[in-house]
């Protein structure tokens, strides 16, 4: 017991050097930091629920556009970097159940994503509300909000980077895949009503995002009506699915994961 | 602990290609070479051997078990693969040491494993340099220690001495060597005779994905001493050498290229050329850049090797 648990650290810690000493992790941190741009380009608007209709436009950016992008850079160079510099093997070849070695591969890059999303969005919150004066609505406090869009870009980095280890482990050329699967199911289907949108993660994040546990529901209601939501599933739902997500994809990833030969490919 | 490796009916085909076809033997403890040209099923029959690929037909047994998909068994066998497969940000020691610990060592354990095998293969110095900055011979001392770190019972080592310097070779031969008479199952591949020569007498001939022959390199040496080798030699002024060489009673030929720049020695017996060309080249006072036994010539010779006497080898060696 004690041997797979060092073996599991041992995965971690190498999937951990392998992000950190890649220049990815450069990009994808100047990216994370782009949207808080927004509040310094242009002065907050002058009323408190413009400000945090503003607000909760960036962070819809985040959720929509730059975790499921930094998720598919990660998710999908996990195995492909491996098999590119032939180092899969090394990994495959020791007594460690292959699918532990994925789990171990998806919470390294589920500590990065999260760190990253986690810091940028910390800085937005303190760039908008703090350094640009911008005021919150009556019901809204600080820590609550800033708690709560924090929370989302966990719940959204576990759940795109599930989502993407399936596709990464399926596809060989996974950036491709995982691009067409985030612009039809993450992009485009989140806006077709009916039952469609709820094959998205974001559809659910969206939800989130628009319900939180504090506030002014009647504002929440306004802004659904404004942005001519149909249907707006409730916070358990909506947080149940993304767990389910999360939980699916990454035992079928697993799966496939052990039965695949990744070996042979990187030889022929 | 000594174990025995057996390859059943074994058969490997990507899509419409053949890797490996009708592999039936027994490797016992000790060193056996695996010997063949390039592209000849070398890497693919250890894979199969290491687990790494599934058969498509027949099967891999270690000890009595299947190794496909068999993570249990991984933790006895070493494996040094071919080319250069690093985490290249790593030091050699951080590398090696991270290999081992997934062998279920904690961190610690591992480390001292790590730091021993390297000192034992000359790496004390260099150990905690990044891997990117070693030349080709420490990173073929740093693969094989981390196939070795966690003393498994079988060592599996992919044309291991591929651009050692002579000291490493040394090292990783006598390394190698000691390794099966301790009673591991040590597999070397290599598509040089004389390498395999060095560390053992027992030899396996693949060539175009076919088990052609096993026995002892003796017979095989035997065989080639009729055949004609290449060796291409590269430098200033080769003339004198050229002429020198041909008095020499195992060369068959010398050409000059490139304005006496370039020799090419064909020789029944390579080992007799490389013998005598250090005292040549320093009598002559020639300066050499490079000496190289040409691989195309390899190709022919296991061609020759299993056109004219495939049936003469299986007899005698099988």
């Amino acid at each position: 017991m004690m041997g797979l648990l060092y073996s599991t650290l041992a995965i971690f810690r190498i999937e951990l050097h392998r992000i950190l000493s890649a220049r990815m992790i450069w990009l994808v941190g100047l990216v994370f930091f782009l949207p808080s741009l927004t509040f310094f380009l242009r002065p907050p608007p002058l009323g408190p629920q413009q400000s945090l209709l503003l607000y909760a436009f960036v962070l819809y950016i985040y959720y929509q556009a730059l975790l499921p992008l930094a998720a598919l850079l990660y998710a999908s160079s996990t195995i492909r970097d491996e098999q590119d510099q032939r180092t899969l093997g090394y990994l495959l070849l020791r007594p460690t159940p292959r699918w532990l070695i994925l789990v171990a591969k998806f919470f390294a890059c589920a500590l990065v994503l999260t760190t990253l999303s986690c810091a940028s969005i910390t800085w937005c919150h303190v760039a908008y509300w703090k350094l640009k004066g911008a005021t919150l609505p009556a019901g809204y406090h600080h820590l609550p909000t800033l708690g709560w869009a924090l929370a989302l870009a966990v719940a959204g980095s576990f759940s795109f980077l599930a989502v993407f280890s399936v596709i990464s482990t399926l596809f060989r050329r996974a950036l491709v895949a995982g691009l067409i699967y985030a612009f039809f199911i993450e992009t485009v289907l989140t806006w077709v009503p009916a039952m469609v949108a709820r094959l998205s993660c974001v559809f659910y994040l969206r939800s989130l995002l628009l319900r939180p546990p504090f506030g002014d529901p009647s504002l929440q209601k306004r802004i659904e009506e404004g942005m001519n939501l149909f249907e707006v599933p409730s916070r358990s739902t909506s947080s149940i699915s993304l767990l389910l997500v999360t939980l699916v994809c990454i035992i079928l990833s697993s799966i496939i994961f052990t039965f695949r030969e990744y070996a042979a490919q990187s030889e022929s | 602990m000594s174990v025995s490796i057996q390859l059943k009916g074994l058969a490997r085909w990507y899509g419409r290609v053949v890797g490996l076809i009708e592999a039936d033997l027994q490797f016992a403890s000790g060193v056996t070479g695996i010997l063949g040209p390039n592209g000849a099923g070398k890497s693919t029959l250890l894979n199969l051997v290491t687990g790494q690929i599934r058969p498509s037909r027949g099967s891999v047994l270690i000890d009595g078990q299947t190794i496909w998909n068999q993570p249990a068994l991984y933790g006895r066998i070493g494996f040094c693969p071919e080319g250069d497969r690093f985490y290249w940000t790593m030091t050699g020691l951080q590398f090696v040491t991270e290999l081992t610990a997934l062998h279920g060592f904690s961190r610690h354990e591992a480390e001292a494993k790590a730091r021993r095998c390297l000192s034992k293969l000359g790496m004390s110095d260099s150990m905690h340099r990044r891997i990117n900055t070693y030349s080709k011979g420490m990173r073929q001392r740093t693969k094989f220690a981390q196939a070795l770190a966690h003393d498994p019972d079988i060592l599996v080592l992919d044309e291991p001495l591929t651009g050692t310097d002579p000291q490493g070779r040394r090292l990783l031969i006598d390394e190698i060597t000691t390794l099966g008479e301790s009673g591991k199952t040590v597999l070397v591949s290599s598509h040089i005779l004389h390498e395999i020569e060095a560390m053992t007498d027992q030899v396996v001939v693949v060539h175009q994905g076919r088990i052609r022959a096993s026995g002892s390199v003796s017979e095989i040496r035997n065989l080639l001493d009729h055949f004609p080798m290449q060796i291409r030699i590269s430098g200033d002024n080769l003339r004198p050498l050229a002429q020198a060489l041909l008095s020499i009673e195992d060369v068959v030929s010398t050409e000059l290229h490139q304005n006496g720049r370039q020799l090419f020695v064909k020789t029944r017996q390579a080992s007799s050329v490389y013998r005598v060309l250090p005292e040549l080249i320093c009598s002559l006072q020639i300066i050499v850049e490079e000496i190289e036994g040409e691989d195309s010539s390899l190709e022919a010779v296991f061609d020759y090797l299993m056109a004219g006497v495939s049936a003469r080898l299986r007899g005698s060696l099988r």
